[in-house]
């Protein structure tokens, strides 16, 4: 964390003067406040506006403290990280998973180039002044580069701690997909650390095999496993290779490749052939892909779109379903990115060289 | 009854279905002399029934006849049973993962985690909206035991 702070502070001593307002705010978000705080957030997550209530409590050292509340206003899932430990503690479960945060620095891109790659995706421009919590804070807007500009996020960002108070996000029809926002927030001197360690309560079961977050780059994960890394060949335009994670499951490894574009991420997953995928809930729709039959199945952050093509793939974004189909088409024949060597590109230098064609 | 009855009723009284008849028959020696030789007609055609003996000097050839192929049999066995063979082999190699190698299923949702947690790295990641709405699924872990709380939240 520590690090994350001194080089975002680095970024936004570097953003140059004649640079805008606007960037030198977001970049001033981006470093986590250097002062503890504590308020209560209204979450709203897609266009039926259903909205939950976060209590939140953090501290400049890294210790977060998040309270999901119920409609009556009782905590339903307590998450406690103290930097190194996070717990997540489902009480209508009667159940702690113990784990670790995720944490920018678990990935290749470094903040800087993160930055920079959004900034060469998006515009970034000051929507003026507004009040959020009872606070001042600058908003700033996130559009498409396209001749019509799109609206995809909104910010603002609060003027005297560099706090996000407020963070829409909006789909590609200009329409509001999700919104974070602080309804009360106060900024006392000190808060004690000693609420950002959890002891799970009697009588509860604790899990401690949480999703452990990692990265390695392609060659690492190509070495780690028996599969033929299998890339696709084509991503929307503006996302680039990131890194790669190994993930195990039965004795199964599946390599999940990151993609980002600054703001978005896209997941796609390979897997050994003979793996299956078990939806919950609603049954994925069928669709038809240029050499396979895939599923398709909604959920409320983007869509998952899966197939067989020898082995087991899974793309995960908030992308169009033909952006989804395209990707699917893309993906080599085994052969194919045997011969081509690694996934048919090579490691990761630059994000600037890592734009599939 | 005063009157014979018909032959067709004394072959019916013969099979046992009319035993009206019974006193009738008793006393008229016509009506006996009828049946018994409707007696003796029944065992003249069981005995018709039994099958002669098939000649020896028929039956060999017949049981040791078989069609032309059968003569290549010997030849092809190995040839065949190798083929088959060959052609299980390959089968196995195409699709035999598909059909006896590891069949796992793995919940969606635990690729929906991993996507998130990825997420979760970016500087503007909705944080609280994606802990918010998939908590449990943050807090899945690759492991069989908790495959049965892989609902999203």
């Amino acid at each position: 964390m520590v690090f994350i702070n001194t080089f975002l502070s680095a970024v936004l001593l570097a953003v140059p003067a004649s640079a805008s307002e606007a960037e030198a705010f977001l970049a001033d978000s981006l470093i986590p406040p250097l002062q503890a705080y504590r308020g209560t957030l209204e979450v709203s997550a897609g266009s039926d506006g259903r909205s939950k209530i976060v209590e939140v409590v953090s501290s400049p050292e890294g210790g977060v403290r998040r309270e999901i509340l119920d409609r009556l206003g009782l905590p339903l899932v307590t998450i406690v990280s103290d930097g190194e430990t996070e717990w997540v503690y489902d009480r209508v479960k009667n159940v702690v998973w113990k784990g670790e945060p995720a944490d920018a620095d678990l990935k290749l891109l470094d903040p800087d180039e993160e930055m920079e790659l959004l900034l060469e995706n998006y515009t970034v421009r000051s929507a003026g002044v507004d009040r959020i919590a009872e606070r001042e804070c600058r908003a700033i807007e996130i559009l498409t580069r396209a001749e019509t500009p799109l609206l995809l996020r909104r910010i603002c960002v609060d003027e005297e701690s560099g706090l996000v108070l407020e963070r829409r996000t909006f789909d590609g029809a200009g329409h509001e997909s999700g919104s974070v926002r602080f309804l009360h927030l106060e900024m006392p001197a000190l808060i004690e650390e000693r609420g950002f360690k959890f002891r799970p309560p009697a009588g509860v079961s604790v899990r401690e095999n949480r999703l452990r977050p990692d990265y390695m780059e392609l060659q690492e994960a190509a070495a780690a496993t028996a599969l033929t890394p299998r890339l696709p060949r084509w991503v929307p335009n503006g996302f680039v290779f990131e890194s790669v994670n190994l993930l195990a499951y039965r004795g199964t490894t599946v390599l999940h490749y990151r993609y980002s574009d600054g703001i978005d991420v896209l997941s796609v997953f390979q897997a050994p052939r003979g793996t299956r995928l078990k939806f919950a809930g609603e049954r994925p729709r069928s669709m038809q892909l240029g050499g396979s039959k895939g599923e398709l199945a909604l959920w409320s952050g983007g869509k998952t779109l899966t197939w067989s093509s020898e082995d087991r793939f899974v793309i995960i974004g908030r992308l169009s379903v033909e952006s989804l189909r395209r990707i699917a088409d893309s993906v080599p024949e085994k052969k194919d990115a045997k011969n081509e060597g690694i996934g048919g590109f090579g490691g990761i230098d630059g994000f600037g060289e890592e734009v599939l064609p | 009854m005063s009157e014979h009855p018909s032959f067709e009723d004394l072959s019916a009284y013969f099979d046992g279905e009319e035993g009206a008849l019974a006193s009738h028959v008793d006393s008229c020696e016509a009506c006996r002399e009828t049946l018994s030789s409707l007696k003796a007609d029944r065992q003249a055609i069981r005995a018709a029934w039994v099958a002669p003996a098939m000649p020896k000097d028929l039956l060999d050839p017949i049981a040791h006849s078989a069609p032309w192929w059968h003569a290549f049999i010997p030849e092809l066995r190995v040839p065949l049973l190798a083929t088959a063979a060959a052609c299980a082999a390959l089968l196995l190699w195409s699709r035999g993962a598909d059909w006896f190698g590891p069949r796992v299923e793995i919940p969606a949702d635990l690729f929906v985690a991993a996507h998130n947690q990825y997420e979760l790295t970016l500087p503007l990641a909705p944080t609280e909206r994606i802990l918010t709405e998939m908590p449990r699924g943050l807090a899945l872990g690759f492991d069989p035991d908790q495959e049965k709380d892989s609902g999203v939240y």
